[in-house]
This record gives C-alpha cells, structure tokens and sequence, in this order.
C-alpha cells in the first residue's frame, strides 16, 4: 500500500505541480517539502525494473521491420527488455505475416503481426495467444489508385483492375472498402501480387489501382505523384498489431511474458513522452528514411492494451474470410479463448478492457 | 541573536507558514473543485455515451425514426460535453485523449450517418449503387468496434478525471501533513534553540553568581553572545568589577584607620607612662615637703600641698585607666567558654564584704554560658556591679539583679540596680572617655570603666547599651556569643 498508493501520489503531484500551471514561488515551496522529495524519491525506487537475480532468460521474438512495431522496437533499442533480465534474440521480418509464420514454425517464441495474420492462424487451428495489442491504426491500410485512369471517387474502381495481396489485411479493407460502396468483389478484376511488386504494377499501368499498406501506401503516391489518388476509410478499418507467442511458451514461460510486456509498456511511455526520439531511433532501427517514418508514425496509436476492438476486429475478418472460403473454418471460432490476459492484467491491469 | 528577535522569528517562521499554508490550500482547494467537476464531467460523457449507443441499437435493430432522432439529439448532447471536455481538461495527457474521443466519436457518427443513408436508400449514392446488406453489416460490425474503442477511450478519460481528483484530494491531505510537521519540527527546533540558550545562560549566571557572592569578587562570568542574558551577565562583571574597586577602597581605608588607631593607641600608651614619672615625682616630693617641713608649714599651706597630692593620686588614677583602656584595644582576646553564673557569682563575692555594713540584696537569675574571654569579660562584670553599687549608696538598701536572656545567635546579660538612675537624654554620653554624668563629689571615678567595658564587649562582637530612669535605678545590657554547647 504505502509503495503504491503514497509515492505515487506524492509523486504525480510534484509532476503535476512541477510541470503543470502553478506560480513558480508556490512550485518551489512546495518542491522544497523533504517529505515529497523523500516519497517521490521511494517512488521512483518502487517503480524500476525488477532485479534480475539468476542469468538472462533466452527468448527470441520475430518482429516486422515496419513502424507498426515501434513499440518493440524502442523497448529493445533502449535495453527495457534487457533490463527485466531477458536476453532477447530479435529477428527481423519485411511484414508481421512472416514474423508470425517464424512463430508457428517453432523459430521464435513471440512474434508481432497485425491481426489479420492472427485471424488466419487462429482459424487454421494454430495453438497460439494474443499477448497484447502493441498498436492500432484506422490509416493504415488504402487504395492508391490512377486518376488517369477515369478514378475520381470510390465509385469509380467499379469495373477496375486492382492488385492486392489476397488473404491479408489488405485484402480485408479493400473487400471492405467496395462492399460499404456498393461494389462486389464480383465488379472488379482483382490481380494477386506481393507488397513489393504493386507499385510497379500501377505505375507501369498493369493494374489501375492497388490495394496496399504503410509504408507502400507512401512509395505508390511519391510515385505517381499528380497522377495518384488515395482512399483511406476510418469508417471501415481498424487495424489492432498484435504480440503474440505459442500457448506452449506462454504456458511454460508465464514470467517471461510478463517481463516482456513490462518492458513494452516502459517502451509506450518512452514513445508518448519522447516522440521525436522515438522516431529517431525506429529510422535508424528499421533502416527506413526518416521522411517516410514521419508520415507514417502518428498514424498509429501506440498502446500496450487489450480490448474489445480487438475481438469485434477478429471476427468481422473471420466472418470475411469464411465466406470468401480464404479458410478452411467454417464458424467463427470463440477469439476470447486465444487472448492471454493474466500477464497484461498483473503488469497494467487498466490496460485490460476486455469483457469476458 | 538576541531573544526576542529569536522570539520575533519563530513568531515569524510559524506566521509565514501558516500563511503559506493557506495559499496553498486555496490553490489545492480551487485544483480540486476543478479535478471534481472534470470527474463529473467526464462520468456524465460516459453515461451520456452509453445512452446513444442504446439509441443506436435500438434504430439498427427496429429502424424506427424515433429511435435515430434520440440517437441524434444525444449525439449532439455527448458533443456539446466533448466540446467542454477539450476545454476543461489541461492536462497534456487528458487533452490529447479528448481529442482522441472527439476523432472517434465524429467516426462513429460518420459510419452511423453511412448506415442511414444506405438504409434510406440515399440518391446522395452516386451512380445510383446501393450497398448490400453485406456491406451494412461490415458497417455496423466496424460500429459496433469504433464504440468499444471510444467507450474504452471515455472510460480512460473518466479513470484519468477520477485519479486526478484522488491524487489532488490525497495531496490536500499530504501537504497539509507536511505542513503541519514542518511547523512541529520548527517549534520543537525554535524552543529546543533557545531552550539550550537560556538553560546555558542562566546556569553560567547563576554559578557566576554564586562564586562572586561567596566573596570571589575577582571572578568574572564567561560571556558570548549579544543576546539579554548575556548583557545581564556583563552587567553582573561591571557589577563585581565596581565591588572589586569599592572593597579595595574600603580595604585601603581600613588600613589606613588601622594604622591611625595603632599609632594613637601607642601615642596615648607612651603618653600615659611617661606622664606617671613627673607625676609620681610630684606625688613623693609633696609628701616628702608635708613630711620633712610640716613644722614650719602653716595649716593653709599643708591644705594646698595635700591638694596637690590627692590631684596627683587622681591623675595617677586617671593614667591607669587611660592605659587599661588603651591595652584593651591591642590585647588578643582568649576566647574560650564562659559559664557565666560562675563569673557574676565570683564578682559579686568581692563587694559583699565593702557593702557588709549596708542592706545588700542581690538576685543573680539563671545564666546561658556565653563564649569570650573570661578575664576581660570579668572586668566588664566588675565595672557593672561597681558602679551599681555605688550608684546605690544614696538609697537605704543596695537591690541588685542579675540576669539572662537568649536570642537567636546570642545572649543578652543585664544588671539591674535600683540606684540613682539617669537622664535618658544622656544615655549617648554614658560609654564616651571620661564622659560623666554626675561630678566626682558625688560618685568617684574617672569615666572610663563604662567605656572600657563597651570596648571590650565590641572586640567580642556584642553590644552595650543602657537605659534608666532618675531616682529609679539603671539597667546596662551587653550581649555575648552564644556558647555552642548552649544551642
């Protein structure tokens, strides 16, 4: 009680004081009071990293080399992981699929993705857990398309030839995206293509427009430059990027868990407080250049949570996946059953809104 | 420091406090008002939050106009609160979550209005395409999940407006604590400071005190300091310094008065002896004339040579005197115990036999034993009883009492006769040399046995005095030591 309640009430008032709108003199007087000094001072003693008493924990975790994962990123960059006693092996993956993919493959314990990946190994009978969402977005995902090519509003990709990766969270928005306009997928001529070769295809005019993702979405508009148009929908998309590991390791490494997501939420803090740092480092981190990581950086939420959107989100993408047979389930599974709150729970229990 | 500023300061210091205390208060009071009415403000977005989501279930699941207008109207309520929200909430972190629920309700209200018009079949859908009902139900589904976002959202705003409140409330509490033990450490401190600084004052006074009143006039008190008790404690230096010089003066005069009375004790001693050779030859050659020539002296001149020689006797009388007198002042004084009945009832032997033919009556009372020298001290007995009795001749019967009576350090002897008395007028000449209050016709002496003894009562510390009445008789009282064995 007297660790938790009083430190950090003396605390978040000398911050509170110390930054906020009170007349420097009563700043001072109040800064002056040794009890304060003395409480907030046990307070930020309560709130460091547990002591790591026996050697590292060995953990590997797949991660995507975009800025979805800033999250992870600045926690392993600023050594938060280090500092809960883990010795993290960080693999990097072009895109959270492929770092979920190492997690199945038994190649890493923890893996970051956005859900539609999740949604799919979830529904494929994968053994897996959401650990937490680390981010979320409404603008992450939107049709670039070529003006020239008679596309002026959505109504206008009716009858279009669009690339899309099929079966990802692209796909998703897209199938979306033309259904709220009254389009079906039926009406357009869909070109299955990777990421990589999309901006290609719309420049060089095999395809009038594509469905795609930060940071592509940014390299297809630099391109075409005048001749671009983009459609994002917040109304549609919501993009949860989640942590998730094996319900085996989760089931056998429950601490380890814990330690990782203590570490994120330092991260998410660092993130919120120092934004330009932040960005800094995940430029230098991902190797990406620092303009693109400016646009796509406050697209994202970047939050340590885990709650009903995530749930609403799996299954509206089950839902689509199913009757698109991009699977081979038939019902929705219970998402509920493949979210692991205990550790969230005893790390941030405010950060857990989930209704079970 | 003196210590009435010291006093003036804590007064002050508690002042100051006291005063900072209460701007504090106000200032913690006015951020409390405000984090209470954020708190309710924030719990009433998330009950008025919660009732359009009601109204928004109730119109997807009946399309009853009704149900969208409420919708609408609580709408613009959660609005107008959102709007008061980005306002009263100052916090950066609160701010920027306000903001957030501002963006997502205004996408709520976007995806509503998106379901409306599908479901009025909207001509504002261009080429006139109709959605499917597909495409409704992704709608409501995205709905359904922006609520839980913003309501998620509201609740951390509603957590962070409840925490604030708590946190500025326990501050309130905090702070006052902090003051109030800041104001006990500062009193226990002021009044432990100048407790010490008294207790050490008043203990280096006191002992000065001490010492310089036992006689130590030369002992000064250490002093440090500017404050009252330490100009006190100068003081009392100047004080002992001024005794210091005041004694030294007295001692010097008493030297001085010492060294008079040596050398006139010794003039009057040098004096007395060498005046008795002339006068024992003028007292041998006048006999020798009435002895050898008193054939052919005739009457008148054996008269005058008779007068000459009774004078000489006098004057021979009056040297003695001059020189017991004179030999009491250099004499060292035995002290010893005195049983004092022993010493009056011995006296009063030797004059019973000179009074047989008279009526003498003498009544010595019971005697406190005394300390002195029992030799003077039976001189003074002499002197008294002497003159009582003479002084009692003229009466028929000679009533003499002799008697005691204790006081606290001493002891008061008196003798009482029933004689001729005296003028208490006179009473200051009785003890003076020579002094005399009747002529030498009609009592002999020289008048110096009253003075004589006086002397000798002084040298023993006591006092002699006398009081009588004319034909009634006197009483002389002197006073000794007590003895210590009488105490």
């Amino acid at each position: 009680m007297w660790c938790t309640n009083v430190p950090s009430m003396a605390f978040s008032l000398l911050v509170s004081v110390l930054s906020g709108r009170c007349p420097p003199g009563v700043k001072r007087a109040i800064a002056f009071f040794p009890l304060i000094v003395f409480l907030s001072a046990f307070s930020t003693g309560c709130n460091q990293p547990q002591t790591q008493t026996g050697p590292p924990e060995k953990i590997t975790i797949a991660y995507s080399t975009l800025p979805h994962t800033t999250v992870f990123h600045i926690a392993f960059l600023k050594g938060f992981l280090s500092a809960e006693g883990l010795e993290v092996k960080a693999n990097p993956f072009p895109f959270g699929k492929l770092a979920l993919d190492a997690l199945l493959e038994g190649k890493a314990d923890m893996a970051t993705q956005a859900d539609t990946p999740v949604m799919f190994a979830i529904t494929g009978g994968k053994k897996i857990y959401i650990i937490a969402q680390i981010a979320s977005s409404s603008r992450s995902e939107a049709i670039v398309a070529r003006k020239d090519r008679g596309i002026a509003t959505p109504y206008d990709l009716k009858g279009k030839k669009i690339g899309v990766s099929l079966g990802t969270a692209n796909d998703f928005f897209m199938d979306s995206f033309l259904t709220t306009h009254g389009i079906s997928r039926n009406e357009v001529k869909i070109v299955n293509m990777t990421l990589g070769e999309m901006a290609d295809a719309i420049i060089k005019g095999r395809v009038d427009a594509v469905s795609t993702w930060v940071p592509f979405i940014q390299q297809v508009e630099n391109r075409l430059g005048n001749k671009g148009i983009t459609f994002y929908d917040e109304a549609i998309f919501h993009e949860p990027l989640c942590l998730t590991a094996s319900q085996e390791f989760v089931k056998h490494h429950p601490e380890a868990v814990k330690k990782v997501l203590r570490a994120l939420v330092r991260a998410e803090k660092f993130i919120n407080e120092n934004p330009e740092e932040s960005r800094r480092l995940v430029s230098e981190f991902i190797k990406m250049d620092r303009t693109s990581v400016d646009q796509i950086f406050n697209l994202f939420d970047y939050k340590v949570i885990l709650d009903q959107t995530l749930l609403v989100s799996l299954e509206d993408q089950a839902k689509w996946a199913i009757k698109n047979k991009l699977t081979r389930a038939r019902t929705i599974p219970n998402f509920i059953d493949f979210i692991y709150t205990d550790a969230l729970k005893s790390v941030k229990s405010d950060a857990v809104r989930l209704i079970r | 420091m003196k210590i009435e500023t010291r006093l003036k300061l804590n007064y002050l210091i508690s002042l100051s406090v006291i005063i900072i205390l209460l701007i504090v208060l106000v200032w913690i009071y006015r951020m409390m008002i405000k984090a209470e009415e954020n708190e309710d403000l924030a719990a009433d977005i998330r009950k008025n939050a919660l009732e359009r989501i009601m109204f928004r279930d109730e119109y997807l699941m009946t399309n009853v106009e009704r149900a969208r207008a409420q919708f609408i109207s609580k709408t613009k309520t959660v609005d107008n609160l959102l709007t008061r929200a980005l306002h009263n909430f100052t916090k950066t972190s609160d701010k920027a979550l306000c903001e957030e629920i501002q963006k997502s309700f205004d996408i709520t209200n976007t995806i509503f209005s998106r379901i409306v018009n599908i479901r009025a079949k909207d001509s504002n859908l261009r080429r006139g395409s109709i959605a499917s009902p597909e495409g409704e139900q992704r709608l409501i589904g995205q709905l359904i999940l922006k609520a839980y976002d913003l309501n998620g959202k509201i609740a951390r705003l509603n957590d962070s407006a409840e925490l604030t409140a708590t946190n500025v409330r326990e501050a309130l509490v905090l702070l006052l604590l902090c003051f109030i033990s800041l104001m006990v450490i500062s009193n226990i401190y002021n009044s432990v400071s100048i407790g010490n600084l008294l207790g050490k004052r008043v203990k280096m006074i006191s002992e000065g005190t001490t010492i310089i009143g036992a006689g130590n006039l030369g002992y000064r008190i250490a002093v440090s300091g500017d404050d009252e008790l330490s100009i006190l404690a100068r003081q009392t230096n100047d004080m002992a310094a001024q005794l210091q010089n005041s004694y030294a003066a007295l001692e010097q005069e008493i030297g001085y008065r010492e060294s008079a009375n040596r050398e006139l004790e010794a003039f009057s001693y040098s004096v007395s002896h060498d005046l008795r050779t002339p006068l024992r030859a003028i007292n041998g050659f006048s006999a020798a004339v009435i002895e050898d020539y008193a054939d052919k002296l005739d009457d008148e001149g054996k008269r005058l040579l008779n007068v000459i020689n009774d004078n000489a006797k006098k004057m021979g009388h009056l040297i003695d005197d001059l020189l017991a007198f004179s030999r009491i002042g250099r004499q060292e004084l035995k002290k010893q115990e005195i049983d004092m009945h022993v010493l009056f009832n011995s006296a009063a032997q030797n004059f019973i036999y000179t009074v047989s033919e008279r009526v003498f009556h003498l009544d010595i009372k019971p005697m406190l034993a005394a300390i002195g020298d029992p030799v003077l001290i039976t001189q003074v007995i002499i002197n008294l009883l002497s003159n009582a009795i003479k002084f009692s001749e003229p009466k028929d019967s000679i009533d003499i009492e002799i008697g005691c009576s204790p006081e606290e350090h001493e002891n008061i002897y008196y003798v009482k006769d029933h004689g001729v008395g005296f003028d208490m007028q006179f009473a200051d000449n009785l003890f003076g040399v020579f002094q005399r209050l009747h002529s030498q016709d009609q009592f002999e002496g020289t008048g110096v046995g009253l003075a004589l003894s006086q002397r000798i009562i002084h040298r023993h510390g006591g006092r002699m005095w006398a009081e009588g009445i004319v034909n009634e008789g006197a009483i002389f009282y002197f006073t000794l030591p007590k003895s210590r064995n009488a105490e």
